[in-house]
């Protein structure tokens, strides 16, 4: 006879599919069959356990054990045992009282088990559940609940026949479900695949040559297991465990996902390239961190019709400049719409830090969009630089005296009150006697003048 | 560096053609290299200005070139220029899609709503902020190499070589013809933007202008003015001066 | 150089200007422009307030719009004379019309239509988002240089308006002005059409900059921080002074001139709007006039079969000689003839209001309060001395007041008739929720924010409510929420339409005023409201819905039936002065009835002890703000139970207040006081009146107030009486409630108290038949009826109808009179004696039930009841879910079958196939299952509370009977203990929740009811109490409160110190039996 085991978490975050799946894949320590469906079995994961239970010496040991080392990790849980995954379910979320806090008495026969002898129902602990715990449609439910029928008893007292004339089949099948009178799988799961390759050296070394070929075997087998898999790295992770020291981490996003070694390779030199060794490297770990599906193959990089060859170039390109440069140092423009001139323009680094591949450089923007209307300085200084004499007639800067010759503005921005600080600005464009243009400001209503650029 | 021995063979045959291709005179053309680059098929870009197109041997700078434009500093209108011709460049030249336009911008004072406003498509534009020199060269000699981009906006000399410093950290001869060698790979243009003390140190540029301010003229004086000299060209007569007149209250026209 | 500024933007137009006109208008007089023109986008909605303040202020104001076509540039128009005003007015009316409620389609081709005789200003430039979509068009953008489609637009708008067209030059510094402005002059040379300046004004002065901003955001949904290029990226756009103006416009001198040259060619003011009256009432060959004082005197001989008192006569005659001297006969005419619709197709209606209440009014029908028999002064009905218009409500059934006005679109067609607007405007909690989502605060900071504001009519105190919702009063968004929501508050949102004012002209209604759509279907309103008619000296009839007019209907039917007796009642022919209806009324036994049911009334009613037909009248306007915001309430009842002597200051004051002793309760007294006491004009009076309400004219009620203070102590009045005057005269002012409408309502009063007294079933039956209506739930209608000994019937499929009816008694034809009825009863009857009828509920009682099902139900029934559920669903054919709702109600008591075995029953329906050869009914076998028991029994608790569920009462029990042992473990007492309760002594009393009430006048405290199973018990709760037990005084279903008992008079309350939840115990109730059975 089958033995399942529940585990209903009561302090699961919302929507949290991800700590179920981490609490499943820790599960794998005491049954190679797991499974979660946060639509069939809500907040749950299964356990088959049918196999194993002689390894602990009982279910309640087994059970124990189980919430012992969850309840470590800061887990609440009720757990049951039984026949069935819905009768475990049923049991782990209805049966016990008490949700399992602080530290189970050893020893305790708390757990609501269902004899494995006798049949699953009546006299079992089942019959004075709620219906719910049948995992009923909600109308079914509420149906039920006008009947007064709210225990499963109740329920089984109902003559059988009558009820699919007036419930559906659904609600039978749930019972039946339960009872083990229809099969019901236990909906398996298995942790994702995780691309990993590991170097160990014979001899703790600093030897460059070694470790570059080593890194080169190991991007080649990463590469070989993402290319089967059909997936191309956006984030890959190296560890290098020296003999003294933390270990050194050395990360590398993508621009656009890819499974080539020869690329992989180049970038981890670039990175490799500056990197000092506190100590003798003992091993190395490489992993891609984050990988999506090759056949997902995002856009290329300004649009479709242009011809593959001439620009998958430029990926290359950007993943090496972000690479050795850093990330932020690599830049996509975005403008913005504000008044204000420092703050109508945004960098966004091409190479994202995170997860998610950027999917477009850019999307293609009409070069109207945002676009100043009237002319902007390509040089735009950090600091408005604060012209003490003013602008009437010359100004000074930079230790030379420039002669206003023309003026044109003034362009009023007043503006960026909701920040907090509110700028009130009438720009000029001063071209001097020599011909050179400059951007300047005064600030309103009769502040200072400040130069704030040049048109280069 | 772990390159496969492939690579490295590979490597080298690729200097020793480089060295070649220097000692002739620069840019022969390598269709023997995977197939021929679809950057020479296409006529030369145009400078945005057409009394400069008119003096320029092929009506405007060769592709898979170095342009050198010295100016008189701060506010002197050379930049605007040479963005004007990449708009041109990005938009509608090299290999009929157009490509990037990378700019290295080491001071971080570039301002990109004004590239854009002479024409720059955002959307091609990659701005890159190299920490110290070596990285500027490095990056600049990639983003050159990357027959993707069609124009390399960058001020190669180091900032402290403004006007009146030492002229320490110059683009040094070797490099130059590096990036030379880089841009006739990529089939980019380069545009290198150099102070005015630079104008009597040799070159690797395929043209080199100088670029002057003047005063402009008329009731409201709405057009920019500049005269620029062509101080060196290859396969063109020798020094000529032309002046340039740009209506900047216009933006430039969205092309394609 | 003086300026005329001629395009500015008020906050009519909605989401965009952030003025009001009136702040315009001040603003501009302060500049000393020469004039100004207030041109909203597609409307003229603001252009009344703005002609208001511009007179106050002497400013020439010129009306406009800015139309915005959807094919070409906008425009702004300023007609010149009447007729120009009236095809703008009709342009825009055809715009709106066409499009969704709030905007509006026009086409060149529409503005050429009605171009006649107005000046019209192209917009060069400079306009936002909505000239976004043809920016490459608008002249004067910089990417239009060369269009030739721009040039083709303003060469149309010239040959449209020849002679006549201006290009408008906007200069806000953006940078590039000098070249726009060269440009347009260029362009305007190229055209042949003359430059002309302007401001596109959005604002008076700059700092409504972030305001501005804010409503941009709002307009377009997203905050202020992501709105971007759609702010406008200056404060330029406010009232500029000439001299600014004429710097910017130094080099054309000529623009500038130019305004000067439009403000003289302008003429037209909306002083010139003469409004007239739809004349086709009277018949061939008989004027109005003539004709109206032939159906009066008609009406008279109908009222008064035995002959016109002289009294009457004498009224009647003045009255008509008044109506004719002020052209008013074609209004009387026209809401005669709404009435006389009204009657002939049987809707009961009742006018109201000043001129309502004439003699003449009472002739033709309009109101049924006899000017002989009640001593009424009419001061306010229509004087020489003010040009007030008349004023008169009416009031219809609520269910057919659609009729009504269906009736009016038709007789004067759309084109004649449109409803008053009622502008919809900001308030705190409106105001909170834009601004605060425009400045990005987190939405759940806001709801905090917003539920916390409740209903504030006045400033909310926003820094405190937010320390109340826990929210960093000082980060700097939320200071700007405070100060921005200051401003917005009252800022029209949009038109929506007045309850029932309606407006009807001569001549087309639409070159009056512009008519838009209204949100509902068929349903057109003008885009003014009431007080911008009054402004005007415009007449409405005001059509409104009442409630109980329907109740009195219905209980008119039912007793007809059920008495046999072939004569009507009418709201005129109820016995008047019934000694038992005043003893039940003194007795506050008032439940149901109109008005004087409320606690406020019937707490008063003991106190007041009404014993005639005026007390009524009273007692109607004595529980309203204006009397108890001027603390008359106590004066009034200490000098009515001779505890203070009533005197009057002098003999003026005493022709004033004479009848209420002294003491000012009606709103037409305030007025006469400010006349007699303070020496102002029945005009001013008027004006303070109308000052006093939702006006936003800043400093105008301080004038008033200086004014209306010295006036009364120059007179030898005191101060604090002087202070309460004004106060009276501030609450009538947003609550006016004349002596006029209360007489009429009072009547209503009498009569709905006549029929409770005399016909307890019928007229309980006629409410739970017209419900929503009144204070009370019907649950405690019926449990009043069954306390007055009325017996109640359940709904029964085998004999409800959908409305409640009446059971046994006398049926029609069987004898008997009403005549007997009503003298049996006109001696007070002990209520515990049951009277004839039982009360048999509707279906309507059942919460959701279709009608269309229980027609279906009524109809196959016929003569033959339904003998079980099977055959029920064969002979009416509902659906299974149709009928395990029945089931669910508990609705076959008949067929003696409970609710979960019915529904057991129900749920076996429409699963077999309904079988072509029906052989249950051939058989006539009853098929239903012998009782079953394998379903779990129900309790009565669990019985009772699926009543409540499904009709919210039930005829069983009361639910607090079952937890009555908890209650009592818990030291609660039973409601009807209270009566005996030492007064002052510490209680504890528990009850389902009926009523929460916080009337505007209690100073935040809030009225709660509470009932269990012995009765209702009081509570008052204080606003520190309802704070600290928030929570359960607003979400509780059942609360236990406890606190000292206070008596009053007859009245006996609860002042609730502590207050518990006990709702969940219902759920415990419910239960019973799921699990533990």
């Amino acid at each position: 006879m089958k033995r399942l085991l529940c585990l209903w978490v009561n302090n699961l975050p919302e929507n949290s599919i991800d700590a179920l799946k981490a609490i499943a894949a820790w599960c794998k320590h005491f049954s190679p069959l797991v499974g979660i469906d946060p639509a069939l079995f809500p907040q749950s994961v299964l356990l088959d356990i049918t196999n194993v239970v002689h390894l602990f010496g009982s279910e309640e040991r087994l059970l124990e054990k189980v919430a012992d080392e969850l309840r470590i990790q800061g887990w609440q849980l009720r757990l049951a045992a039984a026949s069935t995954p819905g009768a475990a379910w049923a049991l782990a979320k209805h049966g016990v009282k008490e949700v399992v806090r602080g530290r189970w008495p050893v020893g305790s026969t708390q757990y609501p088990v269902t004899s494995n002898k006798t049949s699953p129902l009546s006299p079992s602990p089942l019959s004075s559940l709620p219906i719910t715990a049948l995992r009923l449609p909600e109308p079914i439910v509420v149906l039920l609940h006008s009947l007064g029928v709210g225990r499963i008893d109740q329920l089984e007292a109902l003559p059988r026949r009558e009820l699919t004339s007036r419930f559906g089949p659904e609600l039978l099948d749930c019972l039946d479900r339960v009872t083990g009178k229809l099969p019901e799988p236990l909906p398996a799961w298995n942790p994702p695949p995780r691309f990993q390759a590991r170097w160990s050296a014979e001899f703790p070394t600093t030897r460059r040559e070694t470790i570059e070929a080593a890194l080169e075997y190991l991007v080649r087998r990463l590469a070989a297991m993402l290319t089967q898999a059909d997936r191309g790295a956006m984030r890959l992770e190296c560890l290098l465990t020296c003999l003294e020291g933390e270990p050194l981490q050395v990360v590398v996003g993508l621009f656009r996902p890819t499974a080539w070694a020869n690329h992989l390779v180049q970038l981890l030199q670039v990175r490799f390239e500056s990197l000092q060794l506190p100590a003798p490297v003992e091993s190395i770990c490489l992993e891609a961190v984050a990988t999506v599906p090759l056949e997902l193959r995002q856009r290329e990089l300004f649009g479709e019709e242009q011809p593959r060859g001439e620009v998958h170039h430029l990926p290359g390109l950007i993943d090496r400049l972000s690479t050795r440069l850093g990330h932020t140092s690599v830049m996509r423009v975005r403008l913005i719409p504000d008044a204000q001139p420092e703050l109508a323009c945004h960098y966004v680094p091409l190479v994202e830090r995170g997860m998610r591949p950027v999917i477009k450089l850019a999307s293609k923007s009409p070069l109207g969009a945002h676009l100043p209307h009237i002319p902007r300085p390509l040089r735009l200084l950090h600091q408005p630089v604060r012209l003490p004499n003013g602008i009437e007639g010359s100004f000074s800067y930079a230790g030379q005296q420039h002669r206003v010759a023309r003026h044109w503005g003034p362009e009023r921005i007043e503006t960026g009150w909701w920040r907090g600080r509110t700028v009130a600005r009438d720009y000029y464009r001063i071209e001097t006697t020599a011909g050179r243009r400059y951007w300047v400001f005064r600030r309103l209503p009769t502040g200072p003048c400040f130069l704030h650029g040049m048109f280069d | 560096m772990i390159v496969s021995n492939l690579d490295g063979q590979y490597r080298r045959i690729e200097s020793l053609r480089e060295q070649i291709a220097t000692w002739e005179g620069g840019g022969l053309p390598r269709a023997d290299v995977g197939g021929s680059p679809s950057w020479r098929k296409v006529s030369a870009l145009s400078t945005g200005c057409p009394a400069l197109d008119r003096v320029l041997p092929e009506n405007g700078f060769r592709r898979g070139t170095l342009i050198e434009w010295i100016g008189r500093g701060e506010g002197d209108g050379a930049t605007t220029l040479a963005f004007r011709a990449a708009a041109g460049g990005a938009a509608a030249g090299g290999a009929r899609d157009g490509g990037a336009v990378v700019v290295l911008d080491r001071s971080g004072e570039f301002y990109p709503p004004a590239a854009i406003r002479l024409g720059i498509e955002p959307a091609r534009l990659v701005v890159v902020h190299p920490a110290n020199k070596p990285d500027y060269g490095w990056a600049l000699d990639q983003a050159l190499r990357c027959p993707a981009v069609a124009a390399v906006i960058a001020w190669p000399d180091s900032p402290e070589n403004r006007p009146g410093k030492k002229s320490l950290g110059w683009l040094d001869s070797h490099t130059f013809r590096r990036l030379q060698l880089a841009v006739e790979r990529g089939g980019g243009v380069g545009m290198l933007i150099r102070p005015y003390a630079v104008r009597s140190e040799p070159s690797w540029a395929d043209v080199r202008l100088l670029v002057e301010p003047l005063p402009s003229v008329g009731p409201y004086g709405r057009s920019r003015r500049m005269c620029v000299v062509v101080l060196r060209c290859r396969g063109g007569r020798g020094e000529q001066t032309v002046e340039v007149e740009i209506d900047d209250e216009t933006p430039a026209l969205p092309v394609g | 150089m003086p300026y005329a500024e001629l395009h500015a933007k008020s906050n009519f137009s909605f989401l965009e200007g952030a003025s009001h006109p009136a702040e315009l208008v001040e603003r501009a007089a302060e500049l000393q422009y020469a004039a100004l023109a207030v041109t909203d986008r597609n409307s003229l909605a603001g252009v009344v307030r703005a002609h208001g303040a511009a007179k106050d202020r002497g400013l020439k104001l010129i009306i406009g719009a800015e139309i915005a076509p959807v094919d070409a540039l906008p425009v702004v128009l300023w007609p010149t004379d009447r007729a120009a005003y009236g095809r703008l007015a009709r342009l825009i009316t055809c715009g709106r019309r066409r499009a969704e409620k709030g905007e509006c389609h026009l086409t060149l081709e529409d503005i050429a239509a009605h171009a006649e005789g107005s000046i019209a200003g192209v917009v060069g430039g400079g306009m936002k988002e909505e000239g976004r979509r043809m920016k490459d068009e608008v002249p004067g953008t910089e990417h239009s240089v060369a269009s030739n489609a721009a040039r083709s637009r303003l060469h149309a708008y010239r040959d449209i308006f020849p002679g006549r067209c201006y290009l408008l030059a906007e200069l806000h510094h953006r940078g590039d002005d000098r070249r726009r402005l060269d440009q347009l002059a260029s362009f305007a040379d190229e055209a042949k059409v003359p430059l002309l300046a302007a401001g596109d004004v959005h604002f008076h002065v700059p700092g409504r900059q972030p305001l501005s901003d804010v409503l941009t955001a709002v307009r377009h949904g997203c905050t202020v921080a992501t709105a971007g290029e759609r702010l406008f990226p200056n404060a330029q756009r406010y009232l500029r002074s000439p001299g600014e103006m004429t710097a910017l416009f130094a080099r054309y001198p000529a623009a500038l001139e130019r305004t000067l040259e439009i403000a003289q060619r302008v003429t037209f003011s909306l002083d010139e709007l003469r409004y007239e009256y739809p004349e086709e009432l009277a018949p061939l060959g008989l004027t109005p006039v003539e004709y109206l004082i032939q159906t009066t005197w008609d009406g008279a001989k109908m009222r008064y079969p035995a002959g016109v008192p002289e009294k009457v006569r004498r009224l009647i005659e003045h009255e008509l000689q008044l109506i004719e001297e002020l052209h008013y006969e074609a209004y009387f005419l026209t809401v005669w003839d709404l009435v006389v619709f009204a009657r002939r197709r049987g809707i009961l209606c009742q006018g109201r209001g000043s001129a309502a209440n004439s003699a003449v009014c009472f002739c033709l029908g309009v109101t049924s309060v006899d000017p002989e028999r009640m001593d009424l002064l009419f001061e306010r009905f229509m004087s020489r001395e003010r040009n007030e218009a008349p004023d008169i409500d009416i009031d219809f059934e609520h269910e057919r007041r659609e009729e009504v006005l269906q009736y009016l679109y038709q007789k004067y067609g759309r084109e004649r008739a449109g409803m008053t607007a009622v502008v919809v405007t900001y308030r705190p909690r409106s105001a909170v929720r834009d601004v605060g989502r425009a400045l990005g605060i987190p939405a759940d900071q806001i709801e905090r924010l917003a539920k916390r504001i409740e209903h504030f009519r006045t400033e909310p105190d926003l820094p405190l409510r937010c320390r109340e919702a826990g929210i960093d009063c000082k980060s700097t968004a939320v200071r700007q929420l405070v100060d921005l929501v200051g401003q917005l508050l009252g800022f029209p949102r949009h038109l929506s339409q007045h309850t029932g004012g309606m407006v009807m002209t001569r001549g087309p209604l639409c070159e009056l005023v512009p008519i838009e759509n209204a949100a509902m279907p068929d349903r057109t309103v003008i885009q003014w409201n009431k007080d911008d008619l009054d402004e005007l000296g415009i007449l409405k009839v005001d059509c409104l819905a009442l409630g109980m007019l329907t109740a009195i209907r219905k209980c008119f039917d039912l007793v007809k039936k059920h008495s046999g007796s072939g004569s009507d009642l009418t709201l005129a022919n109820i016995p008047e002065g019934d000694e038992g209806v005043y003893e039940m009324i003194r007795q506050a036994d008032t439940m149901g009835v109109f008005q004087i049911e409320s606690r406020a009334q019937m707490s008063m009613l003991p106190r007041l002890k009404p014993k005639c037909f005026y007390d009524l009248v009273i007692e109607v306007a004595i529980v309203r703000p204006g009397p108890i915001q001027g603390n008359m309430v106590h004066p009034y009842l200490r000098r009515r139970n001779g505890e203070e002597a009533v005197e009057y200051p002098n003999e003026a004051i005493r022709g004033v207040l004479e009848k209420t002793l002294g003491v000012p309760l009606f709103q037409e007294q305030a007025m006469r006081l400010a006349v007699e006491a303070a020496g102002f004009t029945p005009g001013e009076a008027d004006q303070l009146r109308r000052a006093m309400g939702a006006w936003r004219r800043p400093g105008v009620i301080d004038q008033f107030h200086r004014k209306l203070i010295e006036g009364m102590l120059a007179r030898g009045f005191t101060q604090e009486w002087a202070e309460a005057v004004f106060h009276q005269i501030r609450g009538f002012g947003e609550y006016g409630f004349p002596e006029s409408h209360a007489a009429s309502f009072a009547l209503l009063v009498y009569v709905s108290c006549w029929l409770k007294h005399h016909h307890m079933a019928a007229f309980t039956a006629a409410l739970l038949n017209s419900q929503p209506l009144g204070f009370y739930a019907p649950a405690q209608l019926v449990r009043n009826a069954r306390e007055h000994g009325v017996e109640v019937l359940p709904v029964d499929v085998n004999s409800s109808d959908w409305d409640c009816t009446l059971e046994g008694g006398r049926r029609k034809g069987e004898g008997g009179d009403m005549e007997d009825a009503s003298d049996r009863n006109s001696c007070p009857l002990p209520p515990s004696i049951p009277l004839h009828l039982s009360l048999r509920l509707g279906f309507r009682m059942l919460l959701g039930l279709p009608h269309a099902h229980a027609e279906q139900i009524v109809r196959s029934r016929g003569d033959k009841p339904f003998r079980s559920i099977d055959d029920l669903a064969r002979r009416t054919g509902l659906r299974r879910a149709a009928i395990m709702r029945l089931a669910k109600a508990g609705i076959f008591g008949s067929l003696e079958t409970n609710r979960r075995q019915s529904l057991w029953d129900a749920l076996g329906q429409g699963q077999k196939a309904m079988p072509l050869l029906d052989t249950a009914a051939l058989l006539d076998t009853d098929n239903s299952p012998t009782t079953n028991h394998f379903l779990p029994a129900t309790t009565p608790a669990q019985e009772v509370l699926a009543d409540y569920r499904t009709m919210g009462l039930s005829l069983l029990a009361h639910p607090l009977q079952f937890l009555r042992s908890e209650l009592e473990k818990k030291k609660a007492v039973l409601a009807s203990q209270l009566k005996t309760w030492p007064n002052g002594k510490w209680v504890r009393v528990a009850g389902l929740v009926l009523v929460r009430q916080r009337p505007a006048t209690a100073k935040g405290i809030t009225f709660v009811t509470l009932e269990d199973e012995s009765g209702t018990a009081n509570l008052i709760i204080r606003p520190e109490v309802w704070k600290q037990y928030r929570t359960a005084a607003l979400g509780a279903a059942i609360l236990i409160a406890a606190g000292p008992l206070q008596r009053q008079a007859e009245n006996i309350h609860v002042l609730v110190a502590k207050l518990e939840d006990f709702s969940t115990h219902l759920d415990g109730m419910q239960s019973q039996s799921g699990t533990c059975q």
